[in-house]
């Protein structure tokens, strides 16, 4: 029963961290992952990232905001204490369609923001390994888990040959 | 990379920077001690707002009688000022969110500043509605529904001044939301960079232990584009019922179709205007030249020039409406805007609104700093005007002649206004003391990758 650890390698320009992630992702490895300072355009294909699921969240909470304005607006108009005012009908909806948007998207803007760093992001979480202090400035990141210590040395001869810069292995998951 | 040679040939950021240079000069503000200009800028800003809220407490203490506010004219200064807020808000969406959906890239070194500025002014509107009421203290009891022990008695939903409790939170929430998500990254940037124990402990706290891996980034990259997505008609929704308040009613001057759109391209119109004042003196004060350039100003100056114009033409229209609808109260009262009471109003709203754009239909006035800086702040005047007109000529003539009354601002009024511009720079200040001004991580991926990456 071996640690979980990473190995780590570098990179210093878009091009080479993104034929990096591509070989990689080719040779099979699955549980790899790229650390950029910023969204590197076709970093996606390279490492075969799948499409995220979270507008299904983001339609989700969306239409629970829709339900619950449509809910509020004619539960308490109609039925909990209808009011005469101005002789305008009690059920008057297209007097209710600005609420009705505005907790929609309400709802639809917060969930995708929280649940985007808490669901997909696992975040916040302070506990994983910061590879390199220069990722969020100017380096370019490759880290490959591996299950135990015999599987390190293979995993550093790869990255080696695809020539990733100043290789080292940390303790901890990616 | 053919995309990126397109991004070369528009000089999005001047000269040939490294992702170290961005870094080093966008944290640079954050990281020294603040100079004596800053410390000068705060120290006024802060006591003008000192006053500002000393006056509201004042104000609340004795009741809002001090304010101009007195029988025809029930909506005074306050609520020309929550319109005039809240317009300025929107040039920082419009910014953030339809830019980035129309793919238009010179947005990155803005948007952050003038995201700051949205939540700041939205901030500052929200005042002014709760001194208007009064008795803000029970602002919670009138604004939202909530269950209760009156019946229940509920708020009303029919009403485009519920409608904007709702649109003004709502966008308050979403853009701290967005404008938080467009930060995390940068946060990381600068925790990375402290050398400073308790730096690193608030800005690591604040970055939520971002780490840039690429899954993350690209869960990431979804929400952005749902976030602008979603803001784009969320912006245009907040100024379209901040005009229902006064299009849904029957007052004369009020009750008119074209608000929506009109207001809309006003609030972009000041918005831009004062985004670009605020940029001008923030590329000197932190030396961001090289990132927010003169070709940023003058793409923003292009806007304020072509809202200027759908403002204008909102004008001519209303008193064409006025006249052709036939209606007697319309037509005297757009006479009355013109050539009445308030005629020195008017005249001054249509001088800066609609003849200081067209300066910029000359590529050397849209590039001239002194000249630009000027022009903004002609047109937040007159943006301020055109909300004191629409508000204040309208229910100071309104249908019953004996009750005509002309209205003024009070000392109270004036000081009030003034010290919510003293809150709103001392805010500004502080963000781009404590936050980094332009987005890094977004300007550093519009830099072609052969220029940016050597140094190793």
């Amino acid at each position: 029963m071996g640690t979980k650890q990473c190995v780590v390698g570098y990179y210093f320009s878009t091009p080479e961290i993104l034929d990096a992630a591509r070989k990689t992702n080719q040779r099979g490895f699955k549980k790899f992952d790229t650390f950029t300072p910023f969204a590197v355009h076709g970093m996606d294909e390279a490492m075969g990232i799948k499409r995220s699921k979270l507008p299904f969240i983001s339609f989700g909470a969306g239409s629970v905001g829709l339900m619950t304005a449509m809910g509020l607006e004619i539960w308490t108009h109609y039925y909990s204490w209808p009011m005469n005012i101005g002789g305008k009908p009690l059920l008057a909806l297209p007097a209710y369609i600005p609420i009705f948007f505005e907790l929609t998207v309400l709802l639809c803007g917060v969930t995708t923001a929280v649940g985007m760093f808490t669901l997909f992001l696992k975040l916040p979480n302070f506990t994983k390994p910061i590879f390199h202090p220069d990722i969020t400035k100017d380096r370019f990141a490759l880290a490959i888990e591996v299950n135990s210590e015999a599987e390190v040395e293979p995993v550093k001869r790869f990255l080696k040959e695809i020539q990733a810069q100043d290789i080292h292995n940390v303790e901890g998951v990616l | 990379m053919s995309t990126q040679n397109a991004l070369q040939e528009e000089h999005l950021v001047q000269e040939e920077k490294t992702y170290r240079d961005v870094s080093n000069e966008v944290c640079k503000p954050l990281e020294s001690f603040p100079t004596k200009l800053w410390w000068i800028a705060f120290t006024i800003s802060a006591s003008v707002m000192a006053m500002g809220f000393s006056l509201i407490g004042y104000m609340i203490y004795t009741g809002v009688g001090l304010s101009g506010i007195r029988s025809p004219v029930g909506w005074g200064m306050m609520i020309v000022t929550f319109v005039f807020w809240i317009g300025i808000g929107h040039a920082g969406t419009l910014i953030s969110a339809i830019l980035f959906l129309f793919r238009q890239k010179w947005r990155t070194a803005i948007n952050r500043s003038a995201e700051a500025m949205t939540i700041i002014a939205v901030m500052c509107a929200g005042i002014f509605p709760l001194i208007h009421t009064g008795r803000p203290w029970y602002s919670f009891y009138w604004l939202f529904p909530y269950p209760n022990q009156m019946g229940p008695l509920w708020v009303n939903f029919r009403s485009p001044l519920l409608w904007d409790v709702f649109a003004v939170s709502t966008y308050l929430t979403i853009s701290v939301f967005f404008w938080y998500t467009g930060l995390v990254p940068d946060l990381a940037t600068v925790r990375d960079r402290a050398k400073n124990f308790w730096r690193k402990k608030i800005y690591g706290i604040l970055a939520l232990g971002w780490r840039g891996s690429s899954r993350g980034w690209h869960h990431y990259e979804v929400a952005y584009w749902v976030l602008a997505g979603l803001s784009a008609p969320l912006v245009l929704s907040v100024h379209t019922i901040v005009s229902f308040d006064f299009a849904v009613s029957i007052v004369p001057g009020w009750h008119t179709t074209i608000f929506p759109p009109y207001f809309v391209a006003g609030a972009i119109f000041s918005g831009f205007a004062m985004v670009v004042t605020l940029l001008v003196i923030a590329r000197e004060v932190f030396g961001l030249k090289q990132y927010i350039t003169m070709s940023h100003l003058d793409s923003m100056n292009k806007i304020i020039l072509a809202t200027g114009m759908m403002v204008g033409l909102a004008y001519a229209t209303e008193f064409f409406i006025a006249w052709y609808s036939g209606v007697p109260y319309e037509r005297a009262i757009f006479l009355k805007r013109a050539l009445g009471p308030f005629a020195w109003a008017y005249w001054t709203m249509v001088a800066c609104n609609v003849l200081t754009p067209q300066f910029f239909w000359f590529k050397a006035c849209r590039r001239s700093i002194p000249l630009m800086f000027v022009l903004s702040i002609f047109v937040n005047i007159g943006m301020w005007f055109e909300r004191f007109v629409i508000v204040v000529t309208s229910l100071s003539t309104d249908y019953l002649p004996s009750s005509w009354k002309y209205f003024s601002l009070t000392a109270w009024d004036v000081g009030v206004l003034i010290g919510s511009f003293g809150m709103f720079f001392t805010l500004f200040l502080l963000f781009c003391r404590l936050l980094p001004t332009i987005s890094i991580a977004e300007v550093k991926s519009v830099i072609p990758p052969k220029e940016a990456s050597h140094g190793h």
